[in-house]
């Protein structure tokens, strides 16, 4: 079966000195888990954003769902964000003036057309169905973020993209959060997750760490746990 | 999806309400002036130019043939075919006479009668009062040393009067290069008894201009009738000078709401750059954020276009009542102008905002840290 997401050494310079990401290659199967670790500044919000189309690689090749993404023009990269990726930041992003339901109704505004009835289903999934009318300035951390998920998941993408997305979150929020990620990944859904935090980490299928720009450590949680190589 | 836009768009007015109504009341005051210019120009034409017509003379008759016009048909100007008509009428005869040694333009005319016509002369003294008192042209009296009270003598071949200067006048035109005296003094004078060069009338212009022309043109023999061109052209100066005044202001007022928009734009990009990243990564085409920029621009100058055709048409009723004395129609443009002019101006101050938004990198706003 051929990978949903293909990178062979990827690279990414910027200004042709420093070097964020350092011939990368990786592979993601349709309905695979993975978390991307390391250490602050390592690259690995670099490689989701090559992935999420949002930056070029300065060389390598990089595939998504059969798409050679580097030769995509920015107008059709925006449509393969649109069409293929569902994005969940640790800011959460949300636009202050729009409620809840319309914060979701966005997505599928750039997406095709707007469906209240299906924007509020997702808000449903997510436990926010009281809260639809709530502008973001109402709801707490742990809800926006469950905002931004029903959000990510609207147009039902091929893969969906997670950048510390408990960062900002207390505990009980972020178990509330990781449940929901773990429904979708049930699913069926593919999950790409950067994060700090092992506890998050150790939840997916797969882990890879990054440092400085590089893979070193591509490792199934149960085989991290096994050689107690945890960083902790 | 248009309630979408409809959303994204007020949404973001409301955020930025007070820099929005700044910006709405610059494009506003800047359209009115061009708005006020506009109907002043259709309304205030028409009354300004009989104004202008009945203030002067209008008309000039000159010899057809032959170098003199008779005196005796100045009764054709009190036929009471035409008497009506007439504000006034200036019987003139010019004729070069030696004045302290230099030759000098002589104007006998009616001083009384010129007085009546020609409102406007500044007159240093004062105004003949007998025949043996003249009027010196400011540049004729600078040329031969005349000052008010002095004596005067005019001789031509052997003749010679002696006048007393009782003005010295200023009218911005040929005439002061001239020294008026008594029309039957310089007959006299000159051997031209009963004789004419030329006769300035000034015709009421709301009764007909042309016909009192072509009643001239018919009783008169002889003479030849000239309107005037000089009023026409003082007409088209004010006018002119007046809507230049307008729209240069307008202009100006319309350059600082420019400017507003710009940094009303500007500070809205600035502010909202992680929202157009988002919906950027969303995947917003480009097109798609210019639009939300553009629409915001729109909605500025269009709103500030309409309160400015309203103010335009307020300030052309309040200049035409307080310079003219005369209603303005409104004008059919008054509208699309105002419109066109804050919709214009709106998005030409936004465009670059518009184009720097579109190209925003996600990447670098939403990176997270």
């Amino acid at each position: 079966m051929k990978p949903l997401i293909s990178l062979k050494e990827l690279t990414k310079e910027y200004n042709g000195k420093v070097r964020a990401l350092d011939q990368v290659s990786i592979e993601v199967r349709q309905g695979e888990w993975v978390a991307v670790t390391g250490a602050s500044g390592s690259g690995k919000t670099t490689l989701l954003n090559m992935i999420a189309a949002l930056d070029r690689p300065t060389s390598g090749s990089l595939w998504v769902d059969g798409i050679n993404l580097l030769s995509l023009e920015e107008e059709k990269r925006a449509r393969f964000r649109r069409e293929k990726v569902g994005l969940i930041f640790q800011q959460f992003y949300l636009i202050p003036y729009l409620t809840a339901l319309e914060n979701v109704m966005l997505a599928q505004y750039f997406h095709s057309m707007t469906d209240k009835g299906e924007a509020a289903e997702a808000l449903r999934q997510v436990g926010l169905g009281e809260r639809m009318d709530f502008l973001p300035s109402e709801l707490s951390g742990g809800e926006q973020q469950r905002v931004c998920i029903a959000r990510a998941v609207i147009n039902q993408p091929k893969i969906i993209l997670a950048d510390e997305p408990t960062g900002n979150l207390d505990s009980k929020n972020e178990d509330l959060v990781m449940e929901i990620f773990h429904n979708l990944h049930k699913a069926g859904h593919t999950l790409l997750f950067v994060t700090h935090d092992p506890h998050i980490s150790r939840q997916a299928d797969r882990m890879i760490e990054v440092e400085h720009g590089r893979i070193v450590s591509p490792f199934t949680p149960q085989i991290r746990r096994a050689g107690n190589i945890s960083r902790q | 999806m248009r309630e979408m836009k409809r959303r994204i768009l007020f949404g973001s007015l409301r955020r930025c309400k007070s820099r929005a109504v700044v910006s709405v009341l610059a494009i506003a005051l800047g359209a009115s002036l061009i708005v006020a210019a506009v109907n002043l120009r259709g309304s205030i034409r028409g009354k300004l130019a009989e104004e202008l017509r009945n203030y002067g003379a209008n008309l000039l008759l000159v010899p057809e043939t032959g170098p003199f016009l008779r005196e005796t048909d100045l009764l054709i100007l009190e036929d009471k075919r035409v008497k009506d008509r007439l504000i006034g009428y200036v019987p003139f005869l010019h004729r070069v006479a030696s004045i302290r040694g230099k030759d000098t333009v002589i104007a006998g005319t009616g001083l009384v009668a010129i007085k009546k016509l020609s409102p406007w002369w500044q007159v240093d003294g004062r105004w003949p009062q007998g025949k043996s008192e003249a009027l010196a042209g400011f540049n004729a009296a600078s040329k031969l040393g005349l000052r008010v009270g002095d004596s005067v003598t005019v001789s031509q071949a052997k003749s010679r009067l002696t006048f007393s200067i009782a003005g010295i006048v200023r009218t911005g035109g040929a005439e002061e290069h001239q020294l008026f005296v008594d029309l039957e003094k310089l007959q006299l004078l000159t051997g031209l008894p009963g004789l004419l060069s030329s006769v300035l009338v000034s015709s009421r212009a709301e009764n007909g201009l042309d016909q009192t022309v072509a009643f001239l043109q018919r009783e008169w023999r002889g003479a030849e009738v000239r309107t005037l061109l000089q009023v026409a052209r003082a007409e088209e100066a004010v006018l002119s000078r007046l809507q230049l005044f307008l729209t240069l202001i307008g202009l100006l007022v319309l350059f600082a709401s420019g400017l507003s928009v710009f940094a009303t734009m500007a500070t809205a990009a600035l502010e909202r750059k992680v929202e157009m990243a988002l919906m950027r990564a969303l995947g917003a085409e480009k097109k798609e954020i210019a639009w939300i920029f553009a629409s915001e621009a729109a909605a500025i100058g269009g709103i500030g276009g309409l309160l400015g055709s309203v103010l335009g048409l307020i300030f052309a009723q309040v200049i035409g009542l307080s310079v003219f004395r005369a209603l303005v129609l409104p004008s059919a443009m008054s509208l699309p102008t105002g419109i066109a002019i804050g919709l214009g101006i709106a998005l030409l101050a936004s465009l670059s905002v518009v184009r720097k938004s579109a190209t925003i990198a996600p990447a670098v706003i939403l990176k997270g840290e």
